[in-house]
């Protein structure tokens, strides 16, 4: 039995630009950051109190929760604000989309309501019948509300493998179609700027002082962003059926566990190297054929040289990809990254335009292609996105231009 | 039973951790000789009912993989999913010159429901009890990621291969045995290691005592003192799963042989939508029905229509099937327990015959007809459902 070829055909994202995929890619053109002090860090209580929160008045115009379904859980209103964009972009409503599945992937979804019932439980203040926040203090309370919220029936799951948890989610919810389980499924995540997250990254010197500069000797470590990226994925012959527009294909997708640090990556990269191997290998494309890589690229000192320890053993020495980070302009969203980046790369091969990797000279390794400056222009055929995560958690996401499905040999 | 694959995948190794028994086969011996009786609910915490249990994990040889320093720098989810996972590795016939030649290659998929959940309180207490003038210890930092003991089996045993962790809630032990044998079956990996497992402290019972009620379900627990349903358990299983290829290279001798897995949410539990489940697990098996000669329901927390009706529906124009209750003796353990009813399952099948101890009442098999195959069911509090379906190897 031959596997279905899956297809993206919606898209929907909130960022520190705000509700919108177009707000997060002309956030990117126009070379803009969202970092700033974090609104709740009391000024002096950290190292840094820098971040890169959503404009949460801004969008509660875009909030459709219904009366029922609202929920105090914010990464989960990002999420249902991710996913309103991504079905109406696709074109889905009612029994379609009920059909659908969904797998989602987090870190901190949940994590302000499960700090504030710890609070109240360290302090004794928990009354017997209080049971307000019972559902909501658990990290599938994301998946729950989505997953009624458009009443979907479909195959549901949901991943928590840290920094790479939505890139890993989009790979799920991809097989969930290769495998005939479902025609659509709704896949992504959301994450939220959560002080425990915070304190922990400070205190691992993790957290930049002033601003992230992915792949330039002087980096200093990133910022914690918060938002939500969501995807529709449908199988090549639905999306053609009703007519869909194809954002592009994913080709595949790989995982890995770097088995070196619970909390840093490798000296080597080639535990996280096996995971884009995979991506390839499940594809069919050969190194040479990716013209774009949307990197990790988180801006700590050991992150991008794991990365580009990946990059040369994967794609060679000197090699021609282009490589981007986008975490300089809306921080490291934690679980939902690796969502957002992948629609950024998508956005990327739609416009044949990399958005440079801000405030860097890209001088980590001179021999690599890193994208600075005002960017690129470049035709994108295959492109690559890559996660990593606390707990040696990899994965890697390639994607193909729409314009080749008649030509790809998979 | 017809299961019908490209490529099946094997369960060839089971490690376990329980409040009565370490290692799977002690596990399952004592399993087979009836209830298990756990230690009532601490009375500071206010117990359910009068009849409330618990069962705690106090001892297993986490010194064998871990040295004291180590230790101290790990949270009970680390050690015992790293502990059992040796456990199954031992039972797989899988030792340190296999998985140094082959660990890029051993994937890692591992689940719980709330297992970090006791590290996150400790680390963040400073935090919240100081309102924010403390900070919270930065070696407790690794634990507050639920992928932190699938980081540590990994970095422990060498393990590079395919590698997640599924957060799914009440349905997360169906959603990993599913990615694994999806992943396998694809031809993606080779082996894969699945592990659930759960750790309990105060703040997680004390959660699971308030969301009990939320859904209204308080009063239905802890009725009968005997068994053990509605016990919270703590403890780790661990399952070693490969290509029939792998497992044929090795000269293993597999417990069974998997099915695919239905997963899915229900929005309306009703009797149609049941049989549709039922079905479409058929289909997926290539059967015409669900040809098992048993089942091994879950006896969850759901609402125990939703469980007879899923089993109404598997039974549905077949023949009256045998009926294996695990949950009297592992408890509502969480994520592990599922994995329990699957390894009793397999056991079953390899030994061709069921353990009279875990049959539930009425449902005793013909003498001497082996059982051919089972159905694992799960159904959820929250609507999610699950079957796994298991051959002879």
């Amino acid at each position: 039995m031959s596997e279905k070829r899956v297809v993206v055909t919606g898209m929907g994202a909130v960022s520190c630009f705000g509700a919108g995929v177009e707000r997060l890619w002309q956030g990117l053109l126009d070379k803009k950051s969202g970092i700033r002090p974090v609104s709740f860090l009391a000024p002096g209580s950290y190292r840094s109190t820098l971040g890169a929160e959503v404009p949460w008045t801004a969008l509660a115009e875009h909030e459709d929760c219904g009366g029922e379904l609202q929920t105090p859980e914010e990464a989960t209103r990002l999420a249902l604000i991710a996913a309103n964009e991504a079905i109406a972009q696709a074109g889905l409503a009612g029994p379609a989309i009920e059909a659908a599945g969904c797998v989602l992937g987090t870190l901190c979804s949940s994590s302000r309501v499960t700090a504030e019932y710890m609070r109240q439980f360290a302090l004794s203040e928990i009354a017997r019948a209080d049971t307000t926040d019972a559902d909501v203090a658990i990290v599938s309370h994301q998946l729950n509300h989505v997953v009624g919220r458009y009443r979907l029936h479909g195959p549901v799951s949901m991943v928590s493998t840290a920094c790479s948890s939505s890139t890993d989610a989009i790979g799920y919810a991809a097989d969930f179609i290769r495998s005939g389980d479902a025609e659509i499924m709704l896949c992504g995540g959301a994450d939220i700027i959560s002080e425990f997250a915070h304190a922990g990254f400070c205190s691992v010197f993790s957290i930049t002082r002033d601003v992230a500069r992915p792949f330039d000797k002087s980096r200093t470590g990133f910022f914690i962003g918060e938002g939500a990226g969501m995807l529709v994925l449908e199988s090549l012959e639905h999306a053609r059926a009703r007519r869909a527009n194809i954002y592009a294909e994913v080709l595949g997708y790989g995982l890995s566990n770097a088995a070196f640090h619970l909390t840093a990556t490798s000296e080597d990269g080639s535990g996280e190297a096996l995971a884009v191997r995979r991506a390839l290998t499940e594809g069919g494309i050969a190194p040479e054929q990716v013209s774009y890589l949307n990197a990790h690229g988180t801006a700590t000192h050991h992150n991008d040289l794991t990365e580009v320890q990946v990059i040369r053993s994967v794609f060679g020495a000197a090699p021609k990809i282009a490589i981007s980070s986008i975490k300089a302009n809306i921080g490291h969203c934690m679980g939902a990254a690796g969502a957002l980046e992948a629609i950024a790369t998508i956005k990327c091969i739609e416009h044949g335009f990399i958005p440079p990797t801000l405030n860097s000279s890209g001088d980590v390794d001179e021999a690599l292609n890193i994208v600075i400056g005002d960017g690129l222009h470049l035709p994108v055929n295959y492109a690559l996105s890559e996660s990593f995560g606390f707990a040696g958690a990899c994965s890697a996401l390639l994607l193909g231009a729409p314009h080749l499905i008649d030509q790809a040999s998979v | 039973m017809t299961i019908s694959q490209s490529r099946p995948a094997f369960l060839t190794g089971i490690g376990a951790i329980t409040p009565f028994a370490n290692g799977w086969s002690p596990t399952f011996q004592a399993a087979s000789a009836g209830p298990i009786r756990y230690a009532p609910w601490p009375a500071d915490l206010e117990p359910p009912t009068a009849n409330a249990a618990l069962g705690l994990v106090k001892d297993y040889p986490k010194e064998k993989y871990f040295t004291d320093r180590q230790l101290r720098v790990m949270d009970k989810a680390m050690t015992l999913a790293s502990v059992a996972t040796g456990f199954a590795f031992e039972d797989a016939k899988i030792d340190e010159a296999y998985r140094t030649e082959a660990g890029d290659e051993i994937g890692t998929i591992f689940t719980s429901m709330r297992g970090e959940v006791p590290s996150i309180y400790r680390y963040c207490s400073p935090l919240i009890v100081s309102n924010g003038k403390s900070l919270p210890n930065p070696a407790h930092f690794p634990m507050i990621a639920r992928n932190v003991a699938c980081g540590q089996v990994a970095l422990r045993f060498g393990l590079r291969g395919w590698s997640t962790m599924i957060a799914s809630g009440e349905l997360s032990t169906m959603h990993a045995l599913g990615r694994a044998v999806s992943l396998v079956e694809s031809g993606k990996a080779p082996m894969i290691v699945v592990a659930a497992y759960e750790t309990l402290s105060k703040i997680s019972l004390h959660h699971a005592r308030v969301f009990w009620r939320k859904h209204g379900i308080y009063d239905q627990l802890f009725q009968d003192p005997q068994s053990n349903a509605d016990a919270l358990i703590e403890g780790a299983c661990v399952f070693v799963i490969e290509s029939e290829d792998s497992a044929l290279r090795r000269g293993v001798t597999p417990y069974a042989r998997f099915g695919r897995v239905t997963q899915g949410q229900l929005q309306q539990p009703t009797a149609p939508a049941f049989r549709d489940i039922a079905r479409r697990h058929a289909a997926k098996n290539e059967t015409d029905r669900i040809a098992a000669s048993f089942l091994v329901s879950s006896r969850q927390n759901s609402p125990a229509e939703n469980e007879q009706a899923m089993l109404a529906a598997l039974t549905e124009n077949a023949s009256p099937l045998s009926e294996i209750r695990t949950r009297p003796i592992f408890g509502d353990g969480g994520s592990q327990t599922p994995m329990f009813q699957v390894a009793c399952a397999a056991q079953m099948l390899k030994d061709g015959k069921l353990a009279a101890g875990l049959l539930a009442p009425g449902t005793a098999p013909a003498d001497g007809v082996p059982p051919s195959g089972a159905t694992v069911t799960q159904v959820g509090l929250l609507g999610g459902y699950g079957l796994l379906s298991l051959g002879r190897a």
